[in-house]
């Protein structure tokens, strides 16, 4: 019998799940505001501005200014351009990252959790080994284990959240096969596969997707940190971390816009993808 | 002369507003009395209990209603719990705190909310788990809740109230899910308790047997609302109220399957067990009088004839 | 007591069992990866002689079992090989480096608990209203901050403009020697040996790392606390402590916080994540000579032991953390000697 602890169980839930929505609302709409801003700005001003890679020697590190909103940096580049310019890297490495470790760990973990037996045995083991190293940690070894490079930090990050994703998926994979018409239909391996696929899945993405959207904020300041660290994108291509990196000096010479505006863009990012995927979480509690 | 407790049209509601969960409950305890609170699941007993605790969950707002022990007024002033009142749960292990020693938590109640001084406190504990049964009270004050078995728990939790030096105790299904002997000997303690110190009690139970065990007085309950308040013998020899007639008649055909309760409807502005009453006439739509019958007080418009 | 022996004993195993895993996975996959340690140390001009006496030198020119059997048996012997790049034993270099690490990470953790908990039991107490809010809105734009970035700024403007602190030089500024070495933490050590000015110099260089780490860790930190808490105050022992009148504060921290503690110390490991990942990003901006630093020069050269080193060192640590916490977790819940005997 929980007839007495129910009322007030109840109550509480229903009461955080109202505050959550509501707090869900607001936070929803920032997030989805400070990811449309920078999509647009990404998207529209590289169109009316010249190419963030020409130096202009003579204009080299100017302090913020009216013609020059963010400053220079030490080649004479306008830093504004060139930190919306890295919207569209930053913003699409990071989003087709989240979206690659979710493609694979769903796969993955469906199959794992459907097929069970060894094979489940040693993708969970190896998915539990891959869990005992920091994120970053894993991203920083495959990436310049591959070669530093743009695709190379992609996969890196990619791998490194991929895990996540396993076992979200596999959790649901283990329910869903315990459903009864599963269980009854004692389909052969393949079918059971088909089943995954066609029943587990769809089951998953929800759960999956909000898992997706906080990836993407790891996956910028993952994206950001391996080029800070100059075995992802390649200066001179206009990316945060790797402008950073370009300023470090300049800032501890006094110029620190160099590297101030592009940090304060990934942490706007950043903070769009959390409060959107804190909100949804939130949400479904 | 006004009872120990006096609850007048207690109103509770979720604070989105749309559905009133306890409505007009009225009810009273003496000195030294037992008054049983009896219903099925969602029939608002506990709710009732919290309302008076000034225990709502935050998702529930009191309406309406006034309480009062001793004379005292306390609800209506702000939901504030009275100094006088304590309650105790069912599942008592885990009302428990689990990361302290048992005598700790009666000995912090005796120091913190009857003013004892510390080393007085930790003396008391240990009388309390003595006074309601105990062996070897010192060895158990320094147990865990998880070592002790859950009769055992209960009764940590009664001295606990105890401590508490309560003039009113709330006893929350006390004994559901203890063993029928464990169950007779915690009733026993709590008729004691109120016996030996004039403790007015409240106790919350499904348990029809319990009741007969050892209420002085019945309120039965249903969707919210008192179906009917009657001293403990006369309720069960003459049941005046349709809902307590069915309540009684389903204990003893010992037969839970035939009789499914479809939920309360709490939109009903009049009696809310019209959609399962035999006997409800259209003047059941409207909010019932109260109803005397010797000694019974029942809330049903078809008693009216009879009275 | 039996009980608890036959716990530990468990724990034991499965962290052995783990730290298997770990050194078999990370063989196998290090010789997956391409890159090759030999080409990158002969340079760019070498003759295909030059490299394959390279590779007979590192040993990768046997076959794959071979060399795993040589690094098993190295492991075993606590030897992780030599590193290419340096020519030194890649165990006395990492072993060499750790106590910096640890002395930046403990004083961050340090940072991020005090930080973190009032914050995240302030958020829990205050569910739902503006302060929760606030706090949940201020973890969320810590957690979104780059540590490199934090970390550039904070000296920029804290180091460089305001002299708060010292330049991010080294664990000491040039010129000043370190304590003699007993745990190799130079504020500890300093403080042992009764150097007190030697342990302030210390402890100023350490601040400002240990400030930015501590303070971005102290996002999951407040996460954790808050959700141990807010489960807590839900609790039937919360709602049984009301019942009985005691005082807010005392329900808030005797019963609330303490028991909230027990899921937050089984939550450290995560935390210790975030400070690893962290680790590597602030020794190379503040020239903390520890294992980041090394891991990340090792990384860029194709050191190949040194990075198998580093990750069995962070794959172990790993391991080994979550055994103490789960022996710390034992001792603070008296529940766990029941969980294990049934």
């Amino acid at each position: 019998m929980t007839t007495n602890t129910a009322p007030i169980t109840r109550g509480v839930l229903r009461r955080s799940r109202a505050g959550a929505r509501l707090r869900g609302r607001g936070w929803l709409t920032a997030g989805l505001i400070l990811i449309g801003l920078l999509v647009v700005a990404g998207l529209v001003v590289p169109l009316f501005a010249e190419s963030p890679t020409i130096a202009h020697p003579a204009d080299a590190l100017l302090g913020p200014s009216g013609s020059h909103l963010f400053g220079t940096d030490r080649y004479g580049r306008d830093v504004f351009i060139r930190s919306v310019a890295a919207i569209r890297i930053d913003l699409l490495l990071a989003i087709v990252a989240a979206a690659s470790s979710f493609v694979l760990g769903s796969v993955v973990g469906a199959i794992s959790g459907f097929l069970g037996g060894y094979v489940d045995e040693v993708l969970m083991r190896i998915t539990d080994i891959m869990m005992a190293f920091p994120s970053f940690v894993l991203a920083l070894i495959v990436t310049a284990s591959l070669g530093n490079s743009t695709t190379h930090a992609l996969i890196g990050v990619a791998v490194a959240y991929t895990p996540y994703f396993v076992r979200l998926t596999r959790a649901r994979a283990l329910s869903v096969r315990s459903l009864d018409y599963v269980a009854a239909s004692r389909v052969a391996k393949t079918g059971r596969l088909r089943i995954a696929f066609t029943h587990v899945l769809p089951n998953s993405i929800q759960p999956s997707l909000v898992q997706a959207t906080l990836v993407s904020a790891w996956a910028i300041l993952d994206i950001a940190g391996l080029s800070f660290l100059g075995v992802g994108v390649q200066p001179p291509t206009p990316e945060w971390g790797a402008m950073i990196a370009d300023g470090y000096g300049d800032v501890l010479s006094g110029q620190w816009w160099t590297a101030f505006f592009p940090g304060l863009l990934i942490m706007i990012a950043a903070t769009g993808f959390h409060l959107i995927g804190d909100a949804v979480d939130g949400g479904m509690e | 002369m006004t009872s120990l407790l006096e609850v007048r049209g207690l109103s509770v509601r979720t604070r989105a507003g749309d559905t009133q969960l306890l409505r007009d409950i009225s009810l009273s305890v003496e000195e030294g009395e037992i008054v049983g609170l009896v219903g099925e699941s969602g029939s608002g007993k506990s709710m009732t209990a919290l309302a008076l605790m000034g225990l709502l969950p935050d998702s529930m707002e009191l309406l309406a209603g006034s309480a009062s022990v001793a004379g005292k007024e306390y609800l209506a002033a702000g939901a504030g719990r009275h100094p006088d009142l304590a309650m105790i749960f069912q599942n008592a292990r885990a009302a428990l705190n689990p990361t302290m020693p048992v005598g700790k938590q009666i000995a912090r109640i005796c120091r913190m909310v009857a003013g004892a001084r510390r080393a007085r406190a930790r003396e008391a504990a240990v009388e309390l788990l003595t006074s309601v049964g105990i062996p070897g009270a010192e060895r158990v004050a320094r147990s865990y809740p998880h070592q002790l078995s859950g009769g055992m728990c209960q009764r940590v939790m009664i001295a606990m109230a105890l401590a508490a030096r309560p003039k009113m105790l709330i006893a929350d299904e006390p004994t559901t899910g203890l063993d029928v002997t464990v169950q007779a000997q915690i009733l026993a303690l709590l008729a004691k308790a109120s016996r030996d110190s004039g403790l007015g009690t409240i106790l919350i139970t499904h348990d029809l047997a319990v009741v007969g065990q050892v209420c002085d007085r019945v309120v039965v309950m249903y969707g919210g609302q008192v179906m009917e308040t009657a001293p403990a013998k006369v309720l069960f020899d003459h049941p005046r109220h349709p809902y307590t007639q069915k309540l009684l008649a389903s204990l003893s055909a010992d037969d839970d399957s035939g009789d499914h309760d479809p939920g309360v409807d709490f939109s009903v502005p009049g009696c809310r067990f019209v959609r399962r009453c035999e006997l409800a006439t259209a003047a059941c739509e409207s909010p019932p009088p109260l109803v005397t019958v010797e000694s019974s007080v029942a809330s049903c418009h078809l008693l009216e004839s009879v009275a | 007591m039996i009980a608890m022996g036959r716990y530990v004993a468990e724990r034991l195993f499965t962290a052995l069992l783990s730290i298997a895993g770990i050194a078999i996975v990370v063989f196998f996959v290090s010789r997956v990866l391409p890159g090759d340690a030999a080409v990158v140390r002969a340079g760019q001009y070498a003759t295909p002689e030059q490299i394959a006496q390279l590779r007979a030198q590192f040993g990768v020119d046997q076959p794959v079992l071979v060399q795993f059997g040589h690094y098993l048996n190295g492991l075993v012997h606590f030897d992780l090989g030599v590193s290419t790049r340096t020519g030194r034993p890649v165990t006395a270099e990492l072993s060499g480096r750790l106590p910096a690490t640890l002395e930046l990470s403990i004083a961050a953790l340090l940072v991020a608990l005090i930080v973190g908990v009032p914050l995240g039991a302030l958020a829990a107490a205050k569910r739902g209203t503006a302060w929760d809010g606030l706090v949940r809105l201020g973890t969320i734009i810590a957690s979104s901050a780059a540590v490199f970035w934090v970390g550039l700024m904070a000296i920029y403007f804290l180091s460089n403009l305001l002299h708060w602190f010292p330049s991010p030089v080294d664990r000491l500024p040039r010129g000043i020697d370190p304590p003699g070495s007993i745990t190799g933490m130079f504020t500890v050590d300093a403080v042992l040996e009764g150097k007190f000015p030697l342990a302030v110099t210390a402890f100023q260089q350490l601040m400002l790392p240990a400030l930015t780490l501590g303070l971005i860790t102290a996002a999951p930190v407040v996460k954790i606390v808050r959700s141990a808490m807010s489960t807590a105050l839900r609790s039937d022992y919360v709602r049984t402590a009301h019942a009985f009148g005691l005082p807010r504060r005392t329900v808030l921290v005797q019963d609330a916080f303490r028991n909230s503690l027990i899921p937050v110390v089984t939550s450290i490991g995560i935390v210790a994540g975030y400070l690893i990942g962290g680790n590597i990003i602030i020794e190379q901006l503040f020239s903390w000579p520890g294992l980041g630093q090394y891991a990340y020069q090792a990384l860029q050269e194709h050191d190949l032991n040194a990075v198998q080193g580093f990750v069995i060192f962070v794959g172990v640590g790993y391991v080994a953390l979550n055994f103490v916490l789960d022996l710390i977790y034992a001792s603070i819940d008296p529940r766990v000697e029941l969980r294990t005997a049934s």
